[in-house]
């Protein structure tokens, strides 16, 4: 699935000047929420499009065997389609740019909502059998399948004492892989998961197997950097198989320590000051009583509740539990809980599945001091939407924040459009912030990230010069005739 | 009558003002090199002097001078501090070297947001500066940071000091100013939120792109509160392969160290030869703990526990501090041959001894004389330093070019990756990132379609001669030179220059 294709198809929809300013956020409301009678016909057509077909794979040899469809250099037959479909002229015509027949991808799960275009056609590719983890307990690195749930990851890592060097940032049951074909975050106090991962595998547009990165080691000074790319939108030019992640040693003592506050200044006033501790805490993550009801069960010690991982040996976590607890002064009860990720896979699922039924829209990202405004605010937001709206959050040692919104409400598109239009309102009343999201890139038309977002879909084009990966929609197709009439 | 470059001259003195615009005989020939000296050899398939150094102060000035160049077609090659290594910031077919030391401002420093809005030109070590003055730390830096600049250092996206805990200066980017091809500049992030791992992210591509891609003018960098304390310890081992096993239980343990520096003896016996007062030639670990006094005081005791188990002997408090105080004076020994080469590689922490083996063995085989320094990258990598010793003035240099290509095909081989691409070392490129390699060229073609900005550095290897079939070296046979020469290497006499060296006053 592609946030490209979504930005083509409206840049194509809004391309006269007149359109571009006028309808461009109309046009995006009723393209997400399929209101069918405010869409010219060819973009009615576009949208009720879907993949001819959904393939589960097994292995990467499956993967390319898709991909050599998608270019014309293997028949379909095996797949079910006729084998004089046009596609398998697609390479020879040189049609590749206006056919949108290709390769597109799933993620296991979705935290918010699924793209706006779906794919025109085409093979769609299951990953989900692409499960497997390799951890040889003596490297700090690890393989994982694409489709390779995160906590089959943590639970490997832990028989061999390492963690992962990022957990989700909201617990639900993600695939590793997620973090690249889906909208899944994943971070821990110290690291992001563009600096956890070594390696994206996959198997480019041209059918080729393709490393970006390096199995065992960071990628650095070796030219363009890929590596980069492809943790940032590398399902847009390629079908990731596999990925080489960073592992961390896992401290002999692990302690889940919970501080509960009253007030979102006090709490954001306690953020900002654990962040200038210097201290290596493992993870600091904020849920309100609601989401602590479904991560640890019982009755949530406040209304604003902290976790912070701390590890080390016994002088050191009681060095950096002190600190803790001096940094985040202002908390009205203190405690520790069992470490989120320590349940068994089925309880992780079966409390991931909870979180699931939940509404998430994107994530706010600002400043530790500014959670408190942000929190605040989507509170309020949901009380004027008629909706109960609470949140879930990590914060870094950079002394960003990441706040991620949910709402009690169903899922269907109106809502999730509306409340995600008054999250992104509320979040430019709040100094240094930024709402995350897929609508919020399509709705961005501040002049610089036009230009960023001109050079990102060329570079992307470059990249799959066949458009065999998430071909883009387009609204005038031409029909394409590989046997006129009396030639065939 | 004036010709094309009086032209050219005079367009960019309209721009830049006759005080930075400059192209006499002694300027370009300061420019036509880096650290590492230009065999002469190689002048006869490059121009490494460029026709004009411009040094502007602003970001209009450099759009200017882009656009300059749409009318004139003289290439662009950008150059921060010259302490590249392989010809990045060296011009092969001359045109106008952009030298932005002149933009060298910190624009700003955000105590509350904890970031840092820095111009290209400006060096690490003033940035670094500015930061502490302000209460801050920029915990990363390049080991050149006292002349690297900011632009110069994400351009060649290396790693440096604090990586072992902080990674690299990819880590540290929320923005960069780019002028593109087109004479725009372009915002890659913001300067108040880090976009991380978002699509729409531009800047990670600028890390490492030589300048390929773009003139990067201006950085905003994340920094973190001032540590509290910064202490290095360092411990003696019998050889640096005895040091790993400590290294590695290092990593597994609860310390996370700022910066974990290993010194094989042969780099010591170098730096005595220089400095009479260095520590004895051994094996050394250095580690450098950083934060709070407490945690500082317990992760020494960890260390200790942990080199002692593996044979490693604590060396004096004053010796430790003198070799963090050396480390960005990595390289005095340059003085014993009056050149030096350096080779950069990142291997897996659990090949580091068989890259050592590996790299003496080809030191021994090329007749050559070798140090080796190495420093931790993260928990599972470390990047390997093996210099050699360089008279520039002689004729086998180039020769000497065999041990770099050599010592880069071993770190591939053992799982790892060489650092450094530029005029020389490009052709390395496609075994470095076997299929992958397939997306430099197109990279390159979707943000500089007319190859404005510094060619000839990613994926091909463009020469002087503007001629069919001659304008450029297919990369599969650039090595075979170096490969041929290193072969006479080996039947030449052993090098000798640090047996030779009669150091100031005619001491030894």
């Amino acid at each position: 699935m592609s946030l490209f294709r979504d930005l083509r198809l409206l840049r194509e929809a809004t391309a006269i000047p007149a359109l571009k300013e006028v309808v461009r956020e109309a046009l995006i409301r009723a393209m997400f929420v399929h209101d069918e009678r405010a869409l010219p016909r060819d973009l009615v057509a576009v949208l009720r499009k879907k993949a001819d077909i959904l393939v589960r794979v097994k292995d990467e040899v499956e993967v390319r065997q898709a991909v050599r469809v998608a270019n014309g250099e293997e028949s379909t037959v095996g797949m079910g389609r006729p084998a004089d479909e046009f596609h398998y002229y697609r390479q020879r015509l040189g049609v590749a740019k206006d056919t949108p027949w290709g390769v597109s991808t799933r993620p296991r799960l979705l935290q918010t909502y699924d793209w706006i275009v779906p794919p025109q056609g085409g093979i769609q590719l299951d990953l989900g059998g692409l499960d497997a983890v390799e951890v040889d307990g003596v490297s700090f690195a690890a393989k994982v399948g694409m489709g390779a749930p995160w906590k089959t990851l943590y639970d490997r890592a832990a028989k061999a004492e390492m963690l992962p060097a990022v957990f989700p940032s909201v617990p639900l049951d993600f695939a590793v892989g997620d973090g690249i074909v889906g909208d899944a975050h994943f971070r821990s106090y110290h690291d992001g998961f563009n600096s956890a991962v070594y390696d994206v595998s996959g198997v480019a547009g041209n059918g080729l197997k393709v490393h970006c990165g390096f199995e065992q080691v960071p990628s650095h000074a070796t030219g363009y950097n890929l590596r980069d790319l492809a943790v940032q939108f590398g399902a847009e030019f390629l079908v990731p198989t596999a990925l080489w992640v960073r592992l961390v040693a896992r401290p002999p003592v692990v302690k889940d320590l919970v501080y509960a506050f009253d007030d979102t200044a006090k709490l954001a006033a306690a953020l900002d000051k654990l962040t200038r501790t210097g201290r290596p805490y493992l993870w600091a993550n904020l849920c309100d009583e609601r989401a602590w009801g479904i991560v640890h069960g019982g009755v949530a010690p406040g209304p604003y509740v902290l976790e912070v991982g701390v590890g080390g040996n016994d002088v050191l976590v009681a060095a950096r539990t002190k600190a803790l607890e001096a940094a985040v002064a202002g908390f009205t009860a203190k405690g520790e809980t069992a470490v989120p990720w320590d349940l068994t896979a089925d309880a992780y699922r079966a409390r991931g599945e909870k979180f699931g039924k939940i509404l998430f829209v994107g994530e706010v990202v600002t400043a530790a001091k500014n959670a408190g405004a942000a929190i605040d605010r989507v509170r309020s937001l949901g009380e004027s939407k008629g909706v109960r709206g609470g949140f879930l959050g990590n914060v870094m040692d950079t002394g960003q924040a990441y706040v991620t919104p949910y709402f009690d409400a169903a899922k269907e598109p109106l809502r999730v459009y509306d409340l995600s239009r008054g999250v992104a309102d509320l979040v430019r009343g709040i100094g240094d912030a930024m709402f995350d999201s897929r609508l919020a890139h399509l709705w961005n038309e501040e002049a610089h990230v036009r230009r960023r977002t001109d050079l990102l879909l060329r570079l992307e084009s470059a990249l799959d010069t066949a458009s065999a990966i998430e071909p883009p929609a387009s609204l005038a197709p031409e029909p394409i005739e590989l046997f006129p009439e009396g030639r065939a | 009558m004036a010709n094309r470059l009086d032209y050219a001259y005079r367009r960019l003195v309209n721009v830049l003002g006759p005080g930075r615009v400059r192209r006499g005989p002694l300027e370009t020939f300061v420019y036509s090199h880096d650290f590492a000296a230009m065999p002469k050899a190689a002048s006869l398939t490059f121009r490494f002097e460029p026709d004009f150094v411009v040094l502007p102060r602003t970001t209009e000035e450099v759009i200017r001078i882009v656009r300059f160049q749409a009318e004139s077609g003289l290439p662009l090659v950008p150059r921060g501090g010259g302490t590249g290594m392989y010809g990045g910031a060296v011009p092969n077919r001359g045109g106008v070297l952009v030298d932005f030391r002149r933009m060298n401002r910190v624009v700003k420093v955000d105590s509350v947001a904890r970031t840092m809005i820095v111009e290209a030109g400006a060096t690490w070590q003033e940035a670094y500066d500015r930061a502490w003055a302000a209460g801050l730390f920029l915990p990363v830096v390049p080991p050149f940071a006292l002349g690297s600049t900011v632009g110069g250092w994400i351009n060649s996206g290396g790693v440096g000091i604090g990586a072992m805990k902080y990674g690299s200066a990819r880590d540290l980017l929320l923005n960069l100013e780019v002028v593109m091809e087109d004479g725009t500049a372009v915002q890659t992030g913001s300067d108040r939120v880090d976009l991380g791992g978002s699509p729409m992210n531009l800047g990670p591509l600028f890390v490492g792109s030589e300048g390929t891609l773009g003139l990067v003018t201006r950085a905003t960098l994340r920094l973190h509160p001032r540590p509290e304390e910064i202490r290095p310890v360092a411990y003696s081992f019998r050889s640096l392969a005895a040091a790993v096993p400590a290294v590695r239980a290092l990593a597994a343990s609860p310390v996370r160290p700022y910066h974990v520096t290993l010194l094989d003896p042969s780099h010591l016996e170098f730096v005595k030869a220089v400095h009479r007062d260095a520590p004895e030639p051994t094996a050394v670990v250095l580690v450098v703990l950083e934060g709070p006094r407490d945690e500082n005081i317990e992760g020494e005791k960890v260390v200790d526990a942990l080199m002692a188990a593996a044979g490693g002997g604590k060396m004096a408090a004053e010796t430790a501090k003198a070799l963090w105080d050396e480390r960005l004076y990595a390289y005095p020994m340059r003085r014993i041959s009056g050149g030096l080469v350096v080779c950069e590689a990142i291997v897996p922490l659990g090949k580091l001894g068989e890259a050592l083996a590996r790299t003496r063995a080809l030191r021994d085989r090329l007749k050559m004389e070798v140090g080796v320094h190495a420093a931790m990258v993260d928990a599972n990598s470390v990047a390997v330093y093996p210099y050699f010793l360089d008279d520039e003035a002689s004729p086998m240099p180039p020769a000497r070019l065999a041990f770099v290509v050599a010592f880069r095909e071993i770190a591939l081989e053992l799982g790892g990756h060489p650092m450094g691409v530029g005029l020389f070392l490009v052709f390395q490129v496609p075994a470095i990132h076997g299929n992958a390699y397939r997306f430099f060229r197109p990279i390159k073609e979707a943000l500089d379609p007319q190859g404005r900005f510094n060619a000839g550095k990613m994926h091909e290897i463009r020469t002087k001669y503007n001629f069919p079939g001659l304008r450029r070296v297919p990369l599969s046979l650039a090595a075979l030179p170096i490969r041929a020469l290193g072969a006479l290497k080996r039947l030449g006499p052993r090098d000798s220059h640090a047996r030779k060296y009669v150091g100031p006053g005619g001491k030894r």
